[in-house]
């Protein structure tokens, strides 16, 4: 009977993992191909002639310059708290995550306001300082608020890979900085640029930023398409124009980086040696780790903080904390499975597995209210589906509800899940896997006591990012949520769209100071499964 | 006149409370091959890494002729050092193809100088053919190769090889082993190859220096110290050895597999007895005071287990064609360059 | 497979734990009447009405509140099963959506007709208005005289080149004042406004009406548009009220009138509780909620008898209202935006 059980195991393929991976991420925006060919969508015509060359514009300069914002705030700081010791890197280097607690538009709403007339910087500077608005206004929201991504990626990729190659470039007579360029740098390669992919979906999919911001993106021309203009089949084509698009520059990233395999030999990789600075370059390096968190981090969160202090609530933000606490966990819980078993059928299936795995991701570039509405329209299919074949008996599926909350989520997010489940399960060698069903473990048992044991962080990791952007997250809780359920992200857009910032000032804080220490555990399992991994000798 | 291209002296290093480095003291000389053989884990990384550049010592020299490059507080980085680097894990750049690896380190001249250099550097690994390779097709010997070619493309005055042989399997380490030294001697450069393979440390070296836990216990050519070790410690590093320690009683020690005299050292005094396992020669004699436990056939030799009265066994390498069996009686004498006592001071 | 069916369990068992609380919270009112209300509005106002109802009747109020046209969205899919029985929306265009969609149960009710003027609701009673906002502009005393403003025309008048404030177009209170204006105009004169108003921006359009406000004290811009309400609303903050301190507002009575807005509330089409719905809404109109309004949320009532305490909307004073039909809001929407949209209104 065992041994059955486990011959079944053996025989199954792990494509269907992937297959229903890819369908959950990407369903919504399947269900969106047939309202963009049905008829109507006539005011394409319209947006194409007016506004629609100045969104997707604006949509350009905010990617292009918030690339190069997380580039240069990310990369750096990962360089210098991985390979240099500096009095406070450890503090910094744990610092510099944070800011992805900090929920863009609140960084948004707490700029603006610090920035424009009678704000603090404003009064501070002389109003020399800049208004944080506009395309440059939100490229900075952007930068400040998604560097993590690059920053944690890349520390990854400076910790674990390339420190043999660094040395032997420095050895062949390169100084610290060419060898970085040379040789660090382009082995980081693609850390950097899955980092960046998710800079840029996030920048992509953003519709309240930009939208506060006052600078009108593809997305806000696609909100408008839906609800100004009520053509919600305009706002289908425009969302699938913008997925195409995404998808092909990153399919056209990945292919420019066939034929050079950037994994090294090996894997064995030596302790690191930090170099320590000088007391100037150290006051740099200190200076350069700082400013990223004063700007993404402690400086809004002062700033709500007096609001927050200052205001009595009017409503007690303990229901719309505990909202928030069960969709992210749950949600976390949901990915974690789903990102595990995409890793793993990327892992051990073939071809078909592998592209379905790629075709997930795509998920994330579907802007949030885009992916509701998706949802929305997905569940009223299935509704009068099972209607037809169970009549009035048939249970209620579609509009809101938990489960539908928690799909609209996993179709966003699961994606988040799966790059670190993937990459924890890419550090086990396959001869473990071998090793392990060479001794009469089951395809199931391998997972289950090697892969998941061994890539714990990965998975933690994993799911720690979900719940934060989960947390976060605010058009599909929304529209999808239960009858009086309420998450703090909702609340703080309450009201903050109806312009009361110091009332939304409290939610907002507590949204932080619920991301900060998740956080705080996600930068630290990272550099612990760093040095794990680093362990040998 | 000194041919010392680096000297090291007294350094010190300590690694979460650990002596890695303790007092040691290393010259590499132009032309010769210097092997630092050890156990994993004694710091003879570290000690290549201090030289290279890589790390910091907490006291002691590393020098030139004219030079001082590492001393606790100074540190000549290893791109001013003049350095090649041969890595266990080769440490290819996997984004750079063949060629494009071993030209990283040439700056000076045309490039279609430093291609040309490079390329007769490939040669002389035989590895032309594969110059425009990404390292992940190559094998596991040609990556080595093109590794030892990035290395010495440069004309470093010194390169240091990490456990460079070890990824590989015996067949290729022996032929690589010797295109590596055929392009060594050829460079004149001065080599120190780190190592905890005896054979290969012996077969490569012309100084040869024995590490243990972070000390160099002894030093010298590799004759020297596989026959007359100064210590059971040397011994064992470099070979199998059968060693008994007991008390000397009239200027001999008595072992229960034969005895043999010993110089210099007082009645009732330890010492120890070390004969190498082809040094044990055994004598058919159906009286004999030892029994054969068991043989193994080695191919060009037959190991024999000896046991004693006491019960201690001791091994033996004869020639095959011998007629040894397990159960027969013997007797054992001992060749003497393949003996050696050594008294324990204490 | 197993870690699937894991998590499945996991969602379900919170989900029934969810029910579970729910049932509580029935169980904890002491009754089993509970209506289900959609609403955009997420306002003081509308939570102290809420309180008030559960107060009165006994009944569970629950609510959903999202973006009106999510709102819509939403309704339209949940389709015959839908648990709403009241649908509150914040502005004239979303209710003529909502009714297009056939969102709505026509409702009788001789208490609401005599309560709301028919201006502020629905000529069939599809939905009846709660409360109105007024679009008016604000600007700074010391640099603008009163006489120098007209009405709506008059931020586009060229005296005002670059010092004029709006938010963006996507708005819906702008896209309405526009939707007004197209009736009031036509879309030729319409259009040159848009045009002629985005000429005169003194900066790209950002932030909320607040922000606007707030450019003007600071002098970034001399007249902006507004609700009126952000403006009551900064009147009667100890904090903010020295901000408007230096601003007026101007109402613009000329011609048709002041563009004002409303906020309904109909039947929802399959209620499951029409006649609770029914009372719901006679209720909103009632006395004491209609006074939460213009007093939490410093709007107009739509029960125009009913008497309020507000200091700043005393303060503001009379105004005439445009007496368009509300319903030709709804239907110049997407007018309006195609126009805002070739102005390069952003």
């Amino acid at each position: 009977m065992k041994l059955s059980s486990r011959e079944r195991w053996r025989g199954v393929s792990p494509a269907p993992i992937g297959i229903f991976a890819a369908l959950l991420c990407t369903l919504p925006a399947i269900a969106l191909i047939p309202m963009a060919i049905a008829d109507g969508g006539s005011h394409i015509g319209h947006l194409i002639d007016t506004q629609l060359t100045s969104y997707a514009l604006n949509s350009i300069t905010i990617v292009v310059m918030t690339v190069i914002g997380t580039l240069l705030l990310g990369v750096p700081t990962a360089w210098l708290t991985t390979r240099y010791n500096f009095p406070g890197r450890g503090l910094l280097s744990v610092a510099l995550p944070l800011p992805l607690a900090m929920p863009s538009y609140i960084a948004a709403y707490a700029w603006l306001s610090m920035t424009s007339n009678g704000g603090p910087f404003h009064d501070l500077t002389n109003g020399y300082m800049p208004t944080v608005s506009g395309v440059a206004g939100a490229a900075f929201v952007f930068s400040i608020c998604l560097y993590p991504y690059v920053y944690l990626l890349s520390r990854q990729a400076f910790e674990s890979r390339g420190v043999n190659s660094y040395e032997a470039a420095r050895t062949l007579g390169s100084s610290p900085i060419k060898a970085f360029w040379k040789v660090s740098l382009p082995l980081a390669r693609p850390a950097i640029m899955a980092g960046m992919a998710l800079v840029v979906m996030e920048t992509l999919a953003d519709y309240g930023t930009v939208d506060f911001l006052g600078t009108p993106t593809f997305t806000v021309g696609i909100l408008r398409a839906w609800i100004s203009l009520g053509d919600p089949e305009a706002a289908a084509r425009l969302a699938l124009i913008l997925l195409v698009t995404t998808l092909l520059v990153f399919g056209g990233e990945r292919l420019s980086r066939r034929g050079q395999s950037v994994a090294e030999n090996g894997g064995r990789s030596k302790p690191l040696q930090r170099v320590s600075l000088s007391s100037h370059t150290a006051l740099f390096a200190i200076l350069c780790c700082t400013i990223p968190v004063i700007f993404g981090l402690i400086a809004p969160v002062w700033y709500l903080a007096i609001l927050a202090l200052e205001t009595a609530p009017v409503r007690s933000p303990v229901d719309a904390l505990q909202g928030t606490l069960l969709v992210a966990s749950l949600s976390a819980l949901i990915a974690v499975a789903v990102g595990l078993g995409a890793a793993y059928a990327d892992r051990t299936g073939g071809w078909f597995a592998n592209v379905s795995v790629r075709v997930a991701h795509a998920g994330y570039a579907v802007p949030g209210a885009v992916a509701a509405l998706g949802v929305i329209a997905l569940l009223a299919a299935a509704q009068s589906l099972i209607d037809t074949v169970f009549g009035s008996v048939a249970p209620l599926i579609a509009g809101g509800g938990i489960i539908a909350l928690l799909f609209a989520y996993q179709a966003r997010f699961a994606a988040a899940a799966i790059g670190p489940c993937e990459s924890a399960l890419a550090r086990i060698p396959f001869t473990m896997d071998r090793a392990a069903r060479s001794l009469g473990a089951s395809r199931w048992a391998v997972i289950r006591r090697i892969h998941v044991p061994l890539a714990l962080g990965g998975i933690v990791t994993a799911a720690l990012l979900v719940f934060v952007e989960v947390m976060k997250e605010l058009p599909a809780t929304m529209i999808l949520r239960p009858l009086d359920f309420e998450t703090l992200a909702v609340s703080a857009h309450h009201f903050a769209s109806d312009e009361r910032l110091t009332q939304a000032a409290l939610p907002s804080l507590l949204l932080i100071m619920l991301g900060l220490p998740i956080m705080i555990l996600v930068s630290w399992m990272m550099s612990r499964q760093q040095k794990e991994s680093a362990f040998d000798e | 006149m000194n041919d010392n291209v680096i000297s090291a002296t007294g350094l010190i290093k300590s690694w979460r409370g650990r002596r890695v480095l303790d007092n040691v003291d290393i010259d590499l000389v132009r032309g010769r091959v210097t092997a630092v053989l050890g156990p994993s884990g004694t710091g003879k990384s570290t000690l290549l890494r201090v030289i290279a550049g890589l790390e910091n010592v907490d006291s002691g020299q590393v020098r030139t002729a004219d030079k001082l490059l590492t001393d606790g507080l100074v540190l000549i980085p290893p791109e001013r050092r003049n350095i090649g680097l041969v890595f266990q894990d080769f440490a290819l750049f996997p984004h750079l193809s063949a060629i494009d690896n071993v030209m990283f380190g040439l700056v000076e001249g045309s490039s279609t100088m430093r291609r040309e250099l490079a390329l007769r550097q490939l040669d002389s690994v035989q590895m032309v053919d594969k110059a425009e390779a990404y390292p992940h097709t190559l094998s596991g010997g040609e990556q080595q190769r093109v590794a030892l070619a990035r290395a010495l493309a440069p004309g470093p005055d010194v390169v240091l090889m990490d456990e460079a042989f070890s990824g590989l399997d015996a067949k290729l380490r022996v032929e690589l082993r010797n295109t590596a030294l055929n392009a060594l001697n050829e460079s004149g450069a001065a080599v120190l190859v780190v190592t905890h393979d005896a054979e290969e440390a012996m077969f490569m070296a012309d100084e040869l220096a024995l590490m243990v836990d972070g000390k160099i216990i002894q030093s010298g050519p590799p004759k020297d110290l596989y026959l007359a070790p100064q210590s059971l410690a040397s011994a064992r590093l470099l070979g199998e050895v059968n060693s008994w320690t007991g008390p000397v009683r009239d200027g001999k020690l008595h072992s229960p597999f034969g005895s043999v005299s010993i110089e210099k050292a007082e009645d009732n005094q330890s010492a120890t007895l070390m004969v190498r396992p082809e040094g044990l020669i055994l004598v058919d004699n159906p009286t004999g005071h030892l029994d054969i436990v068991e043989t193994r056939f080695l191919g060009a030799s037959i190991a024999i287990t000896v046991c004693a009265v006491t019960g201690e066994t001791w091994s033996s390498r004869m020639p095959i064609g011998s007629q040894f069996r397990k159960g027969m009686k013997v007797d054992a004498s001992f060749t003497p360059h393949l003996t050696t006592t050594v008294r324990s001071d204490r | 497979m197993r870690l699937r069916l894991m998590t499945l369990m996991l969602a379900v068992f919170s989900l029934t734990a969810c029910e579970n609380k729910q049932s509580d919270g029935t169980g904890a009112s002491g009754s089993d009447q509970m209506l289900v209300v959609f609403s955009s509005r997420h306002y003081d106002s509308d939570y102290a009405l809420y309180d008030a109802f559960e107060k009165e009747t006994g009944v569970d109020v629950r609510t959903i509140e999202a973006d009106g046209d999510l709102l819509v969205e939403r309704l339209k899919s949940d389709g015959a099963r839908s648990p709403a029985d009241v649908i509150i929306t914040v502005d004239a265009g979303r209710l003529w959506r909502a009714e297009q969609e056939g969102l709505f149960a026509p409702l009788q009710s001789d208490i609401l007709d005599d309560a709301i003027p028919a201006a502020m609701r629905h000529p069939d009673g599809l939905w009846y208005g709660l409360a109105s906002r007024a679009r008016v502009l604000v600007y700074a005393t010391d640099r603008v005289e009163e006489d120098q403003l007209s009405g709506y025309e008059s931020l586009a008048d060229p005296v005002f080149k670059g010092r004029v404030c709006a938010r963006s177009s996507g708005n819906i209170y702008n896209i309405s004042l526009l939707a007004a204006l197209i009736d009031r105009w036509g879309p030729e004169k319409a259009q040159d406004w848009a045009s002629s108003v985005a000429a005169n921006f003194a900066r790209d359009p950002l932030g909320g009406d607040t922000d606007q406000i707030k450019a003007v004290a600071a002098g970034e811009c001399d007249v902006a548009l507004v609700n009126h309400y952000y403006f009551a609303r900064l009147m009667n903050d100890e904090k903010d009220k020295d901000i408007v301190s230096s601003l007026a507002v101007f109402w613009p009575n000329a011609g048709e009138g002041v563009h004002v807005n409303v906020s309904g509330a109909g039947v929802a089409k399959n209620a499951p509780n029409p006649e609770l719905a029914k009372r719901f809404i006679e209720f909103a109109v009632s006395e004491q909620p209609q006074r939460f309004f213009a007093e939490l949320t410093n709007e107009y009532p739509a029960a125009t008898a009913v008497k309020y305490d507000n200091s700043a909307l005393a303060e503001l004073g009379e105004f005439k209202a445009d007496p368009i039909s509300l319903l030709k809001l709804g239907e110049n929407q997407a007018e309006a935006q195609r126009l805002f949209d070739r102005a390069g209104w952003p």
